[in-house]
């Protein structure tokens, strides 16, 4: 079986020449991230460190502009399906494309700005290489939303998740720095351990890698296998699980978002979850919940694999919103706090992901919260990227103890900033005029007829608990009074049209316009199922 | 009759918000441009809610000047709004109010420039921001105007839910960074407090939906088709239990809990004494007057509008809750030093009346609790902007630290001696017409306990009565100094009067509690027919 496999993989099929389009975006970053990396140490003897990173930068940049160009226009061209299911470009695949695309886009330029302001405060700024491994792990996620094959999801998951490991651990002298990336790239380890092991018992039980002939496959499968069949999808649901950041495996992100240079875990936050849920999405739709998809009578075999991944998944997702909202509550770091948000983000998302078990719906709303929480994550963290605090013991500035209080007054000292900040706190909160909102309404309106009323009132629960926190902030912004009125924003000095800025504008103007005029947004996302 | 316009009420929503870009962008410290945009802005919106009322046709029942626009059509949600004559008249209310209270205001943060010596109380605006920031601050109260209209003339749920929420978001800044020093805490709990009751709305509104699209196949949030969903069918009221496993119940409940949080009735009030005594004098008289009115009119509108059969079945239930916040509420109300609290106490209290109101399920009641929000938000205001003054002639907001005033302020005494008849409602005030309607309707309710249940609404006047005479008392009669803390602010006690623009605005205000108390139908008249085809139903 293995061999017939192999066999199939391995045949190079001619490719059409309506495909090219498609592999570009994939093309175009893997040529330039592979000449950044021989240009890199080139530039070296000849230029400064400055220069170098800077030309590095530069072409990076290039390179993203022209794969976002280039996912846009195959957004327009109908779907193809390549190498038997090792590389689909649907709908979904190519919205994720863009998507991902702006988010590498928008997080490259603000690292080199925060970066830039590090050189001015004589700081050692990050070696170019960052932004090389950032082009690489794009690629890996492009791939994650590209393909419905078991092993390519693999191979994808990790270009993506070795990238940023060494993205996360790169600021050498930091402890936090290194502390997180030595911390993650070790459970990663074990996670992609478990994706491996879970992915050859599927492999064993039903023959096949690819997902939708593995829905058919599993209606076919002798009923004593199952069993191990459903050990083989916790363990991949386990490791998926771990790289969303849902609750068994949850502890390491906010180490992880704390030590990571601020534009790099806006990165991660962002990208690495839309990626990893869009494959998520995947499995759950010709895997995990395939009696749903599949049209054929739903076996015995499918829906004792449904209900123990429902079970699992629904655990996963009730203790993750409570979770993430409790730790929340009590963390004095702003990016261990957005970190613990993030986690019951993932939360309501794993929700939708529950659902979908009865209706295709949900995937959508999956798909719009993503969007939503995406870009407001992207503006958040570009505005805490042009934050420093002290640090009291040897009065250097670090990214990763930024608090709360350092927050203090910025309402008042940048009322842009101010406001946009504001706007995305309140989009993760979940209130009117933000995109956030719609995506909570759109999420309580698909999952609620179709899974247990539990569940909602847990989530309504939870994201009431979630806006004492973000409430919090805002109060620190705005309402402190003039009594020891600002913290670091103070000492805050930055170009207000700079591409920093610009970010932030466009994804506050972007996360504004959805939560006012979703429509055209959800006719998008009605084309992607 | 006149023509009739097409986009009077998208106007009449957007008015404010349009001014208040215009006074961010333009330079608001010079006070004069303050004052114009202020004063401009408001009188707009009187006038077009005159006009509104002027040309609104009685004797239909239904929506009138209804505007139609797709805006997510995919979850049949749509830009939808019409004006009846219950909304009618809380359109005219918000103006009204927003006219009074922005017509005092300009003297307000005139004074603050050059306030002395009230650093130990930090009842009023916050010193520097109030004046840093002004532009922004009458900003977020322009914005809070056009969320009131909108939630009062959405006909869309999905709509409603927008600006009902919408309409947190400047309270939560107004307060929060203009209020007192509490203002952290209090504005915190109240902002989580009313989400917790909204996002269970939400939740029913999603669930209605759904439920009426299963029925009828027709996908849409609009109020009056979803009236006519057969709701009937999902409220079995034979015993407890059955009507305990009915889903119309909850729906109920969850919209009715948003709404009872907000306005708010006793179980759920904790957030609003400390929210009216630390919000600044303008957002204190938007939250009492309008922002609490949200509520009733959402009581009116949707609990009652669309879930009759439950509305039936827990009248007694919710006319009890109502006779306790009107009873609670009002020995509260005696117990409290402050002038701020009396009033959110006394404001507790006569939500209470509302509740019981709206709750008798008859015309007359209902048209009672209806004259209620109206007379309520005038007198809220008239008695914050009272409150104001005397602060600012006193600057104490303790009543027992006063005394004796009325030999030196005598017009306050007259002013703040009418708003208090209105208060408790005696005969030739506007309140009057609208608590005796109330009695008159639970009386009038179809249950066996009916005349206990009235004897107890007549028991809370007499509360009133207590309540009112023992603040008019402490504040103005008795002897003049009362502490001895107060010797080195004896000075401000040789106040001044009533000024011209106070004189005015408890002229305005004076006006309609005697006017109205004794021709009511001048005003009300148009309100009737919409509640009585409602009760009919």
């Amino acid at each position: 079986m293995l061999n017939v496999q192999m066999h199939e993989v391995m045949l190079i099929q001619k490719i059409p020449s309506a495909i090219w389009p498609f592999l570009f975006p994939v093309i175009i970053l893997s040529i330039f991230a592979i000449l950044n990396l021989v240009i890199a140490p080139l530039l070296s003897s000849k230029h400064t460190k400055k220069g170098r990173t800077g030309v590095v930068f530069f072409m990076a940049v290039i390179a993203l502009l022209l794969c976002t160009f280039s996912a846009l226009f195959n957004f327009t061209l109908t779907s193809e399906t390549l190498f038997a299911g090792l590389l689909v470009f649907d709908n979904l695949a190519k919205y994720s494309t863009i998507v991902l695309c702006l988010g590498g886009l928008f997080s490259i330029i603000n690292l080199y700005e925060s970066e830039i302001a590090c050189d001015q405060r004589e700081e050692t700024p990050l070696p170019a290489e960052v932004y090389i491994l950032l082009l690489f792990s794009l690629i890996g996620m492009i791939i994650l939303a590209s393909t419905t094959h078991l092993f390519m999801m693999f191979v994808a998951l990790e270009i993506m998740s070795y990238s940023i490991y060494v993205m996360v651990a790169i600021r050498r002298t930091s402890k936090n720095s290194s502390e997180a990336g030595l911390k993650y790239f070790i459970m990663g380890g074990v996670s992609s351990a478990f994706f491996l092991y879970g992915l050859v018992l599927v492999f064993g039980n039903l023959g096949t890698l690819e997902l939708t002939k593995a829905s058919l496959a599993l209606t076919l499968l002798n009923p004593h296998q199952i069993l191990l069949l459903i050990v083989g999808s916790i363990m991949i649901i386990g490791a998926l699980l771990f790289k969303v950041g849902a609750f068994p495996f949850h502890s390491w992100v906010a180490d992880v978002y704390q030590g990571a240079n601020t534009a790099i875990t806006g990165f991660m936050a962002s990208a690495v979850k839309f990626a990893s849920f869009i494959m998520i999405l995947r499995l759950t739709k010709y895997l995990f919940f395939a009696s749903t998809t599949a049209s054929t009578n739903a076996s015995t075999n499918v829906s004792a694999n449904s209900e123990a991944i429902f079970l699992v998944l629904s655990i996963s997702a009730l203790l993750t919103m409570i979770w993430g909202n409790v730790l929340a509550i009590q963390q004095s770091n702003i990016k261990r706090l957005l970190a613990y948000s993030t986690i019951a983000h993932t939360g309501y998302l794993l929700l939708a992901v529950l659902a979908s078990q009865n209706s295709v719906r949900s995937f959508e709303a999956l798909i719009f919260y993503l969007t939503a929480y995406f870009f407001s994550t992207l503006g958040t963290f570009a505005v805490l990227s042009l934050f420093r605090d002290k640090d009291d013991k040897n009065d250097k500035e670090l990214e990763s103890e930024l608090t709360i209080d350092s927050l203090r007054g910025m309402g008042f000292k940048h009322h842009l900033l101010g406001v946009a900040f504001t706007l995305f706190l309140l989009s993760f909160a979940g209130i009117p005029l933000t995109a956030g909102f719609i995506g909570k309404f759109f999420l309580f309106s698909s999952i609620l007829p179709k899974i247990h009323f539990t569940f909602v009132i847990v989530a309504v629960l939870t994201s009431l608990i979630s806006l004492s926190y973000y409430l919090k902030l805002i109060a620190v912004m705005y309402m402190r009074g003039e009594e020891r009125m600002y913290g670091v924003v103070d000492r805050l000095e930055y170009n207000p049209v700079n591409a920093t800025t610009i970010i932030i504008s466009f994804t506050a103007i972007f996360t504004l316009f959805l939560g006012i005029f979703p429509g055209p947004m959800l006719t998008i996302i009605a084309s992607l199922f | 009759m006149l023509e009739r316009p097409t986009c009077l009420l998208s106007i009449i929503i957007f008015l404010p918000s349009v001014f208040a870009i215009l006074s961010l962008l333009l330079p608001m410290q010079k006070e004069w441009i303050r004052n114009l945009i202020l004063f401009s802005s408001s009188l707009c919106s009187l006038l077009l809610a005159l006009f509104l009322w002027n040309i609104f046709d009685v004797k239909n029942s239904g929506f009138q000047f209804s505007e139609f626009h797709e805006w997510i059509p995919k979850w049949g949600i749509a830009y939808a709004i019409g004006v009846d004559s219950i909304s009618l008249l809380m359109v005219l209310m918000t103006a009204i109010v927003a006219f009074i209270a922005f017509l005092s205001t300009s003297y307000n943060c005139h004074n603050h420039d050059h306030d002395h010596d009230h650093d130990h109380d930090h009842n009023h605006n916050h010193p520097l921001p109030a004046i840093k920031y002004a532009s922004a601050f009458y900003a977020l109260i322009l914005f809070l105007q056009t969320a009131l209209y909108g939630t009062f003339l959405a006909t869309d749920l999905f709509l409603f839910y927008f600006f009902w929420e919408i309409a947190l978001i400047p309270m939560l800044f107004i307060i929060g960074i203009w209020g007192g020093s509490k203002r952290l805490k209090v504005t915190i709990k109240f902002f989580i407090y009313t989400l917790f009751g909204s996002l269970f709305m939400l939740i029913a509104i999603i669930a209605l939906v759904a439920i009426h699209k299963e029925n009828t196949g027709v996908l849409s949030a609009q109020y009056n088709i979803l009236k006519q969903g057969q709701l009937a069918a999902y409220f079995d009221g034979s015993s407890p239990m059955a009507a305990l496993s009915s889903p119309q119940l909850w729906l109920f409940l969850a919209f009715t809990l948003a709404f009872i949080i907000k306005i708010p009735i006793v179980p759920f009030h904790t957030w609003q004494p400390d929210i009216y005594e630390e919000s600044p004098l303008l957002g204190a008289i938007f939250i009492s007057a309008l922002l609490a009115k949200m509520g009733t009119y959402g009581l009116l509108r949707f609990s009652i509008g669309l879930f009759a059969e439950v509305s039936n079945y827990i009248s007694p239930l919710m006319c009890i809750l109502g006779i306790v916040s009107i009873l609670y509420g009002a020995l509260c109300a005696w117990s409290q030093i402050s002038m701020k609290r009396v009033i959110a106490y006394s404001s507790i209290s006569h939500a209470g009346y509302i509740l019981v109101g709206l709750f008798t399920l008859n015309a007359i009641g209902m048209t009672g609790g209806l004259y209620q929000m109206f007379n309520h938000a005038l007198l809220v205001t008239g008695m914050f902007l009272m409150a104001s003054y005397l602060f600012e002639r006193v600057h104490t907001d303790n009543i027992r630290e006063m005394g004796g005033l009325a030999k030196i302020i005598p017009l306050h005494s007259l002013a703040l001696f009418i708003l208090l008849l209105s208060l408790i409602a005696l005969p030739g005030t506007n309140s009057f017409v609208g608590e005796f309607s109330i009695l008159v309707g639970t009386f009038n309710m179809n249950i066996r306990m009916a005349p206990l249940l009235a004897f107890f609404v007549a028991l809370g006047g007499i509360f009133s009565a207590l309540y009112a005479f023992r603040f008019y008392h402490l504040i103005m009669f008795g002897a003049i100094y009362k502490k001895e803390k107060h010797k080195e602010h004896r000075e401000p006690f040789l106040a001044f009067d009533l000024k011209i623009k106070e004189v005015l605005v408890m002229g305005i205000i004076a006006l309609f509690i005697l006017g109205l108390g004794i021709y009511p139908d001048l005003f009300f008249a148009k309100t009737k027919i919409s509640i009585t085809t409602k009760v009919m139903r």
